[in-house]
């Protein structure tokens, strides 16, 4: 019965195969020679020059704050996008779904569609210390004591900008888990309610364990995404980068180096040692959240 | 009752937070400059609606979206093609090399993109693909091969082998089951998919901005560049905020058009 | 991605200190007519079959202006294949080309790395052009229709490869009308610009603001206040990468004067955060009584300073009284760079598209479409001056000889041009003393002058 199976795999697999080869595999396994080699990027000669790129990386004090910087962000973004939207989707779902849950649901949805581009410049206005929408929001309600320089303070900067990427990234989850809680069957809240069971108890005991795959999903994909934060910090930070280096990442420390150093090699040693980091960070996420799959 | 109330009460401030940026900015954009920085919170004075007809000119963005949408529906669309084969051959076949094969896709999902930029310009250009639709719809198409194929792998392992298993005892072939059967099947996930690599592929903005030189071609992403960039020689926030309205307005009445059948996909999608 | 184009900006403040009609030297120096000997033209070296890219940078000064050059080429050559294209992210989008080797046959350079293409032999001799006649004076070298320092700017190691074309001075500007209502009179020394800001404030007013999110345009005043306290030994320093150089006292009493402007209150409120446009929008408004600027100030400002605002720029005040460079000191001079890469399939095509540009109708009609002064005689005549434009003439008149174009180290080391204006956006914030910042900064030299990948220029 598996007759013609290989003859079937092989001509599915070819044309894909072969797109993915050209486009996607060979230009990064022309990349990784070089960053053994000193490109500076604009002409055809280099020389390689062995691991000098990564013993200098490995005592780049920038690369280290960059990277201290995407820790941060990969610890902190997932946990609070994904707290804020499991919040939001259980407020939605309560008892079958609050009066009003499509809409709010196509509402926070509406940055996602929206371009990062337009994201950026528009939080950029929000953030304009003097007569931006936030400032002059807490100053409105008479917590002027609040107001601050946001994007152009250190210790405020990383935090706004991440502040924007859950602004942006919240209401994309909101309704893939209320979907998700959506297919739960409602015998098991009643029975919960049946066994006196509160409504925090019946999330962490049923909702949860059940969804918990599309979270893991949600995870993953928050992980990488936070390794890759690049658009907004380029367009909303001081610098960019700063103030100081209060914003630096590693793709940006890599996009700066390659592009307006004209250190091409050792940009792109930063970008094999990204790579090496975003492979064992998606490994971990996926040991660390693997759960036995709830059956129902 | 309380509770509910309470319930209530979180799920209107975060809309309100969502939809006031956007509202502030489709206000400023009426403004005069002057006006914008005056006050966050007052109305035009006067109403510049020529602010729009000069981000219009300006950007071109009628002609960007014209092109954006034939390049973002392309990519797409052969993108779910070509990712659902190799998906569903990954997931339902065993043969030497798979496992490996697997992780080549997923390898591709952690690799930082614009390191691969330069040598994607010279793949594109000695295939004779520079400022074509076709060559940045094939980029595209294969640059979001990894993330689907990751997806739609797992989708199709949640997917019964029995179905097709039955289906090929009844002589049906290889390919009859994937196309009467497993596809028709994994529709949900396909649309969910494409709704992440839509919006992916809508917000590109680096590749066409090497691959896509030239100006009749540009999308939407680089006119809205382009007008942030020129904002930035002349003083012109009015122009701006004009800009990001017309840029916002369009992509939000397509969302809202098709929300339920996005949704209806996510949902599926979440399923598995 | 990036919206901003503000890389491209911070580049564009390095290289065209492009200031709107500086009459001076364009309207008092007449062509100077060299008859005895006739220059070659370059049109009959020219195959006019040849195909003719021209890459434009679509920013400051848009690309209305090259339709003209364009225009006169294709009537020259009516075989040619002309091609304008047009970008602002220069860096991504001919980068691959020099490396293939298909550049374009001229480029508006604003964002590629000037010396690094010298270094890598990409530029093409521009020296040739000098010598031949010019394309709309009869008998006159191209070299003789040029402003003074022109011809010798954009030179590495004394050749020839960035022709400028604007001319202009940066300095710091105020509102001549509001200073002369509150009887207030521009400072030339640092001790009483501080008195004035105490002044200032007392009034009600910001003193200074800057362009908080690119720091570099308040890095440059500072350093100025520092050259002008040593005098011109230390530019030289600084800009061989001298050990030491950046520990000058100069330089760190300079650092704690330009801080002082935080730590006293008197930057207008939210400067840090705020874009190069913002912060500009806000002084015109009269908000803040100074800013540092380059002289493009006037046309970035568009519509939004009020008629008669009276835009006045001057130079960077000094230190003290026993200072050894005079207060007049400005930089200034040509810039903005176009180049002809060495590989470009056209770069005679390309060579000869530039004498066009730098024809006196080119440069005219530059000149009255981008309010910008240009680099050659007459090129402003009959183009109306304003009050900014003005105040630029006096300070190069006033100048004289005490005009740099830049300080070098800017066009030579991306890096530590990237560190020193990130820093002084640390140091205005107050997280590092004057003195914790010149190390800093010297931290930086130090690893540049250590850095084996990067070639090395002297003064």
């Amino acid at each position: 019965m598996h007759h013609g199976k290989y003859r079937f795999v092989i001509g599915l697999l070819l044309i894909p195969l072969g797109l993915y080869a050209v486009f996607v595999v060979s230009p990064y396994l022309q990349a990784f020679p070089i960053a053994f080699t000193d490109w500076e990027g604009l002409s055809a000669s280099y020389r390689y020059i062995g691991f000098d790129n990564f013993v200098t990386l490995f005592h780049d004090p920038v690369f280290w704050v960059a990277l201290r910087h995407n820790l941060f962000l990969l610890v902190s973004l997932p946990t609070v996008i994904v707290t804020l939207s499991l919040f939001f989707s259980a407020i939605l779902n309560y008892r079958g779904g609050i009066p009003g849950a499509k809409f709010y649901k196509v509402v926070y949805f509406f940055p996602s569609v929206l371009s990062i581009a337009v994201v950026g410049v528009l939080w950029q206005f929000i953030f304009e210390p003097r007569s931006g929408l936030l400032n002059g929001f807490l100053r409105a309600i008479g917590l002027g004591d609040l107001a601050n320089l946001w994007l152009g303070g250190r210790d405020t900067a990383l935090a706004s900008i991440m502040a924007v990427v859950v602004w942006g990234g919240v209401g994309f989850y909101v309704v893939l888990f209320t979907a998700a809680m959506a297919a739960i069957p409602k015998e098991l809240y009643e029975a919960a309610l049946l066994d006196g069971a509160s409504p925090l108890q019946s999330f962490f005991r049923i909702t949860l364990p059940l969804i918990w795959n599309t979270v893991q999903v949600a995870i993953a994909f928050l992980v990488i995404g936070a390794l890759d934060q690049f658009a907004l910090i380029k367009v909303l930070s001081v610098g960019p980068g700063g103030p100081g280096d209060a914003t630096q990442v590693i793709s940006l420390y890599m996009y700066t180096n390659a592009f307006s150093y004209g250190k091409f090699g050792y940009a792109s040693a930063i970008g094999v040692t990204l790579f090496a980091l975003n492979m064992i960070l998606t490994l971990l996420t996926f040991r660390l959240t693997r759960r036995e799959r709830v059956v129902y | 009752m309380t509770r509910r109330v309470a319930g209530q009460g979180f799920a209107f401030v975060w809309a309100a937070m969502v939809l006031f940026p956007l509202l502030w900015s489709v206000l400023s954009s009426f403004k005069s400059d002057a006006d914008i920085f005056r006050s966050p919170w007052s109305l035009p004075s006067v109403w510049h609606w020529d602010n729009f007809s000069r981000a219009w000119n300006e950007s071109h963005i009628g002609r960007y979206f014209f092109n954006s949408v034939i390049v973002v529906t392309g990519g797409v669309l052969l993108c779910l093609l070509l990712s659902a084969a190799v998906a569903y051959v990954l997931a339902q076949f065993e043969f030497p090399g798979s496992k490996a094969l697997y992780y080549v896709f997923v390898g591709g999902m952690v690799f930082p993109g614009f390191l691969a930029l330069v040598p994607l310009f010279f793949v594109v250009q000695n295939l004779g693909l520079m400022n074509s639709y076709l060559g940045l719809i094939l980029v595209y198409a294969t640059g979001g091969m990894s993330f689907s194929v990751f997806f739609l792998t797992a989708f199709f392992k949640t997917q019964s082998k029995d179905l097709a298993e039955a289906a090929l005892v009844d002589g049906c072939s290889h390919w009859g089951v994937l196309f009467r059967i497993m596809l028709p099947l994994a529709r949900p996930g396909l649309v969910s998919i494409g709704i992440f690599q839509f919006l992916g592929m809508w917000n590109e903005y680096l590749l066409p901005l090497v691959l896509n030189t030239d100006e009749n071609r540009y999308l939407v992403t680089q006119g809205l560049a382009n007008i942030a960039v020129t904002q930035g020689y002349h003083s012109d926030f009015s122009g701006l905020f004009a800009g990001l309205t017309i840029s916002i307005i369009p992509v939000l009445a397509v969302y809202l058009a098709f929300h339920r059948q996005i949704s209806a996909g996510m949902t599926a999608g979440a399923l598995k | 991605m990036s919206t901003d184009g503000k890389v491209d900006r911070r580049t564009l403040l390095r290289v065209a200190l492009a200031a709107p009609a500086v009459g001076a030297l364009a309207s008092c120096a007449k062509p100077v007519v060299e008859k005895s000997a006739p220059a070659p033209t370059l049109g009959a070296k020219v195959d006019g079959s040849k195909p003719l890219e021209f890459f434009n940078f679509d920013g400051g000064y848009g690309k209305k202006w090259t339709e003209m050059p364009l225009d006169l080429y294709r009537k020259e050559f009516p075989q040619a294949a002309v091609k304008l294209t047009s970008g602002q992210e220069l860096k991504q989008q001919l980068q691959p080309r020099f490396i293939q080797g298909t550049p374009p046959d001229l480029i508006e350079n604003v964002g590629l790395d000037g010396a690094s293409l010298v270094a890598k032999k990409q530029l093409y001799d521009l020296g040739p052009l000098l010598e031949m006649e010019s394309f709309d004076q009869p008998g006159v070298k191209v070299k003789d229709t040029l402003l003074p320092g022109v011809a010798e700017a954009g030179r590495y190691d004394g050749v020839k490869y960035e022709m400028p074309y604007v001319f202009g001075v940066g300095g710091i500007w105020y509102s001549q009308p509001l200073l002369d209502k509150h009887g207030w009179t521009y400072p030339k020394h640092w001790d009483e610009m501080i008195a004035l800001c105490a002044e200032i404030k007392k009034a009600g007013l910001a003193p200074w603001t800057y362009q908080g999110k690119f720091p570099g345009y308040l890095a440059n005043p500072l350093l100025m206040t520092a050259y002008k306290a040593a005098g011109p030994e230390l530019k030289k320093k600084i800009d061989n990468l001298e050990p030491n150089a950046w520990r000058d006292p100069a330089i760190i009493q300079a650092a704690e004067g330009y801080q002082e402007l935080a730590s006293k209150g008197y930057l207008l409120e939210g400067t840090q955060a705020l874009s190069h446009t913002q912060s500009q929008t806000y002084w015109a408004q009269g908000k803040a009584v100074f800013i540092p600027c380059g002289g493009w100030l006037e046309n970035e400002l568009g519509t939004i300073a009020p008629k008669d605002f009276g835009m006045t720029m001057a130079p960077v005040p000094g230190w003290s009284k026993d200072d050894k460079a005079p207060y007049e000191t400005v930089t200034g001079g040509p810039g903005g760079a176009l180049i002809v890469p060495a590989q470009a399939k056209n770069p005679l095509g390309g060579l000869e598209l530039l004498r066009i540009m730098l024809s006196k109708q080119c440069m005219q009609n530059f000149a009255k479409l981008t309010n910008s002064p240009v680099v050659v005689k007459g090129g402003t005549d009959g183009v109306p001056m304003s009050s900014a434009a003005a105040s630029m003439q006096k300070a190069v008149n006033e100048a004289g000889t005490n005009m740099f174009s830049d300080w070098q180290f800017r066009l030579w080391y991306q890096k530590l041009l990237t560190n020193f204006e990130s820093s002084v956006g640390v140091l205005m914030s107050g997280d590092q003393t004057p003195d914790e910042w010149s190390k800093q900064m010297q931290k930086y030299a130090d690893e540049t002058a250590k850095d084996p990948s990067i070639k090395k220029y002297h003064v």
